[in-house]
């Protein structure tokens, strides 16, 4: 049996907490997509059916609108800047938790893989 | 065309077309001897009845290979789980999986997000299909419903746009060919959308006009292949698992219980960050091009081209140096915990 460095302890908590956090979220945007999805691109995207076509195109839609919510500047650049107040408050706050969900997860474990390219390999 | 790393100095090849093993042998060896005959036939002995049937996978060895290595013993545990899962496909679903083999085996090296996503992009790229074929009946019906023609300015303007999609759509690159009357070009005359054909078939018809006549036959072109690249594609995700479950079995095999066991860890630590990280790097990379640099508006070819795009790039960053992480993870852990 062989004790961890600190290095590697630190890189395996990024590693499995970052992906546990990534795995969540597929969870969490397979719900989105079947509860929420579907209005907001009625409102938002004129009823275009793209980001629920499938779970692929359903991640992208979830950091759209959250993007969307987070930010006034893209709201704008979208043309989503007044409809957006149409989406009620609860939803927005999913969408927004989700977004930052994923980004802190996608965070963790990208910074255990550059550490590791860093100090590993 | 070679699908599994472990099999270095042999290929796997795909049949492309049913015929006697004999005769598969003398197309792939230049003239063959006894032994090579012998030897294929106890490398591949998951052939039944001497004959070899479209989408079954067959090693080849080297022509002098005299011995059946444990790669070769491997290969066949591969084999037939292929040749299970090609007993569910349908003939023209075995010819699918022949014609898009190569790409199959080219990122199977990789993992299996790759070929999540573009299953996932040819699933898109079919539903879409569908709903501007839907547009298009829609646009026929609703104009001759109204004004009792198809003549008018509404109905071309509306018209000409929906062509356009469907040919741009149509036209894609690398996208499967959906079959039937399907082809990019003169979509009116593709489609067999002649106004004054339509318009006698629907005065013969009387009452209130829902459907085009006959026109339900591309809408079932594009559901047959829907249907083939979902099953494909998980055959597809078998030859992609069967890389890490092989490289696992080959250390139990050749090796002492110690690399069995650190095997077990690093392989599954590889495989399971591979696909994470492909997962959060198709995603990041998505998000920041087509959102944050360049701001694609929703729904049009260009969100759709930049996300399978980005997606795939990113997708094969991630679970390239995810599973480099994985893997070190796995190892570490086999360490740590002691077992031999």
């Amino acid at each position: 049996m062989q004790d961890l460095s600190l290095l590697t302890e630190t890189l395996m908590f990024l590693g499995f907490t970052g992906g546990a956090g990534i795995f969540i979220w597929i969870g969490i945007v397979l719900y989105l997509k079947s509860k929420w999805l579907p209005l907001l691109e009625d409102i938002l995207d004129n009823g275009v059916r793209f980001y629920t076509l499938n779970v692929f195109f359903a991640g992208q839609g979830v950091l759209q609108y959250g993007t969307v919510f987070l930010s006034s500047f893209h709201a704008k650049r979208f043309g989503m800047y007044e409809k957006r107040d149409k989406v009620p408050k609860h939803i927005q706050r999913q969408f927004v938790f989700a977004f930052c969900w994923f980004m802190v997860s996608v965070t963790l474990f990208g910074a255990a893989i550059v550490l590791h390219r860093t100090y590993v390999l | 065309m070679e699908a599994l790393p472990s099999t270095q100095n042999k290929a796997i090849h795909i049949v492309e077309k049913q015929m006697p093993v004999d005769q598969l042998i003398m197309i792939m060896y230049n003239s063959p001897s006894e032994n090579t005959y012998k030897h294929f036939k106890m490398v591949n002995s998951h052939i039944k009845n001497g004959i070899v049937q479209v989408g079954q996978v067959v090693l080849l060895s080297p022509a002098d290979a005299q011995e059946c290595t444990i790669e070769e013993a491997e290969f066949l545990k591969v084999a037939k789980a292929v040749d299970l899962t090609l007993l569910k496909l349908s003939n023209s679903e075995k010819q699918l999986l022949v014609n898009r083999y190569e790409f199959f085996s080219n990122i199977a090296s990789y993992n299996g997000l790759l070929l999540g996503v573009s299953n996932t992009a040819w699933k898109a790229h079919t539903v879409q299909v569908k709903s501007i074929l839907k547009e298009i009946e829609r646009t026929y019906v609703a104009s001759y419903n109204s004004s009792g023609n198809l003549h008018n300015r509404n109905f071309f303007t509306q018209r000409k746009i929906q062509f356009a999609r469907l040919n741009a759509a149509l036209s894609r690159f690398s996208q499967p060919a959906l079959g039937g009357k399907l082809v990019s070009g003169d979509i009116r005359s593709n489609l067999g959308l002649s106004s004054k054909s339509i318009i006698h078939q629907w005065s013969k018809q009387g009452g209130n006009i829902t459907t085009i006549p006959n026109f339900h036959k591309n809408y079932a072109a594009v559901a047959e292949m829907s249907r083939n690249l979902k099953r494909v594609g998980h055959l597809g995700i078998v030859l992609t698992g069967g890389d890490a479950v092989a490289n696992i079995q080959k250390a139990c095999t050749v090796s002492d219980s110690a690399t069995c066991n650190k095997a077990k860890y690093t392989e599954t630590g590889k495989a399971g960050a591979s696909v994470i990280g492909g997962i959060g790097g198709g995603m990041v990379a998505t998000w920041a091009t087509c959102t944050l640099v360049f701001g694609v508006p929703t729904g049009g070819t260009s969100a759709f081209w930049c996300a399978v795009v980005a997606g795939s790039a990113g997708g094969y960053a991630g679970g390239k140096y995810g599973g480099e992480f994985g893997g070190f993870l796995g190892e570490e852990l086999y360490m740590s915990k002691g077992v031999k």
